[in-house]
């Protein structure tokens, strides 16, 4: 049931790419003001940048949730051959996922987490679905953990498992890209590094493209950065290159207009 | 000093408002109790094991044509009212903000400030005279129905409402479709305050007389089918036994009304607890 992923780019191909995106409120408010976005296939591609940015919305319109926000989009996303913007939102989302800032488990099982996609898209036999949950659980390394006990609440476990289960949750449907939004802004450090460790393993498999606030973060992850200003994208290129910038302004600067000013 | 002054009057407002609203909660539940007590103590005066364990005709005899009668018209009103209410609850949640679910909220809450007695002529009107239902279980359960649909539909709204937003963002993420969304999140983990709004909806529809008296008439014995035979409910016993000079019509509107309060309060129990559960889950 599970198809291979038909037209997947590979690594250094552009998987995902954006032209001239605008996104407004209803009131006609700029949120994205004609944003161009290569994403690469095969790495982590990573938006930074001030709150209030359009970072969540950029990544929103990825896989059409802004449209749920009652938001107008405008422009052209190609992917897989096709305008994103134009095909049906449901095989979007399916194609692309999408990890939240908190982590939001459903008040059910962990095994009942992992398997709520599958079930929305696929008619599978229970030996099928057992194999497909047990296998996204060990994509992010909580299947040791949890083993045995996939039936118990899923709100049972810690900040950090429940976010790398959302992950989990996400990979079993095999999307192509994955979606993070600030995944680990809400996590302890050691979470966190969990997580880092994580999206580096799977970005031989899928897409990445991270929002974080966290420019070390970025530093750590990052194969190509867009700085966000404004809902403008400021700079744009490989990670060494983007944030280089910001390296040499100091370690006293956290700031990102820093590394903008500075290019 | 000025401010010190103020603060002090501030600080008398605050405890003069504690004090008025403690001593007007102390009054509702003296109130609440006292007719409890009145109830169940009136009842347990005049009560007799045959009352409910026989039928009867509000003079002689007993209550259970009229007990059997109350759940009848109340079970079938709520599955009519349900299958209608939780669609008005989807359209009102999937179109909040647009002109259809405002009309619709308007049409709901105006739906909930009409008399019972005009639901009883409309009633009357249309499914016992208009349609030839006759005073039967249908007419009285459709009729009950249109009263419990606005409550039903409110709290059904709310209990999806509820629902937090990363969940339904969660699984539109995941691929779900719109109908997908309503069945498997909203509907679902809002399911515990949709059925504790149910129970409430049901305590409502079971304490209604007014329309019931046009439209369910009245019945020493159980209905033998849905149209053209008529039902007998506890609160017509209640409304029938208490202008009756003689003792024991009054002993079976003191049981019917215990009866009733009794229920109620089950009911109102069992949706609190729901809610409860509810809450320990988030």
């Amino acid at each position: 049931m599970m198809s291979t992923r038909a037209s997947e780019a590979r690594e250094g191909e552009v998987a995902i790419s954006m032209r001239g995106i605008r996104v407004s409120a209803p009131g006609g408010a700029e949120i994205l003001r004609g944003i161009d976005l290569d994403v690469y296939a095969g790495a982590i591609n990573t938006i930074v940048g001030p709150s209030g940015s359009g970072k969540t919305t950029l990544l929103k319109v990825m896989n059409r949730l802004v449209e749920l926000d009652g938001l107008r989009v405008e422009g052209r996303v190609e992917f897989q051959g096709r305008d994103l913007l134009k095909a049906d939102p449901y095989w979007v989302r399916r194609q692309i996922g999408m990890v939240f800032q908190s982590p939001n488990p459903f008040p059910m099982s962990i095994y009942d987490n992992v398997a709520f996609g599958v079930r929305l898209h696929w008619k599978v036999s229970r030996g099928e679905l057992d194999r497909i949950v047990e296998w996204a659980l060990m994509e992010v390394g909580l299947y040791e953990e949890v083993k045995g006990n996939l039936r118990r609440s899923a709100l049972t476990l810690s900040g950090g498992q429940q976010q790398r289960l959302c992950i989990a949750r996400a990979l079993a449907v095999r999307p192509s890209v994955l979606l993070l939004d600030e995944p680990t802004s809400s996590l302890d450090p050691y979470s966190r590094d969990v997580i880092e460790k994580l999206m580096l393993r799977l970005k031989s498999e899928l897409t990445l493209v991270l929002v974080t606030h966290d420019l070390e973060q970025a530093l750590r992850v990052s194969d190509y950065v867009a700085f966000m200003k404004f809902g403008s994208i400021v700079r744009w290129g490989a990670a060494e290159e983007v944030l280089s910038g910001w390296r040499d302004a100091g370690s006293g600067s956290h700031d990102p207009r820093q590394a903008h000013n500075g290019g | 000093m000025v401010r010190a002054r103020g603060m002090g009057m501030r600080r008398l407002r605050d405890a003069l408002v504690g004090a008025a609203g403690l001593a007007i909660s102390a009054l509702l539940l003296a109130a609440l109790l006292l007719v409890l007590a009145y109830v169940f103590y009136g009842a347990a005066l005049r009560f007799e094991p045959e009352m409910l364990l026989t039928m009867g005709n509000t003079t002689s005899g007993g209550l259970l044509n009229a007990i059997v009668g109350t759940w009848l018209l109340s079970g079938l009103a709520l599955a009519i009212s349900a299958l209608l209410a939780i669609f008005v609850a989807i359209d009102i949640a999937q179109y909040a903000g647009a002109r259809v679910g405002s009309l619709l909220r308007a049409t709901v809450d105006t739906m909930a400030a009409i008399p019972a007695m005009v639901y009883g002529l409309f009633g009357f009107l249309v499914f016992v005279i208009y349609l030839g239902m006759g005073y039967s279980l249908l007419a009285g359960s459709l009729t009950l129905s249109l009263m419990m649909i606005p409550y039903l539909a409110r709290s059904t709204e709310t209990a999806m409402g509820n629902v937090p937003k990363e969940l339904v963002a969660a699984a539109y993420a995941l691929g779900a479709s719109r109908w997908q969304v309503i069945s498997r999140v909203l509907l679902r983990f809002g399911r515990p305050l949709i059925i504790s709004g149910a129970l409430l909806t049901v305590s409502i529809g079971a304490g209604e007389t007014a329309q019931l008296l046009y439209t369910a008439g009245w019945n020493p014995g159980l209905p033998t089918w849905f149209t053209h035979s008529q039902v007998g409910y506890l609160t017509y016993v209640v409304w029938a036994g208490i202008n009756q000079p003689t003792p024991y019509p009054q002993g079976l509107a003191f049981v019917a009304s215990a009866l009733l309060v009794g229920m109620i309060l089950v009911l109102l129990l069992i949706s609190k607890w729901l809610e409860g559960r509810e809450v320990r889950r988030a």
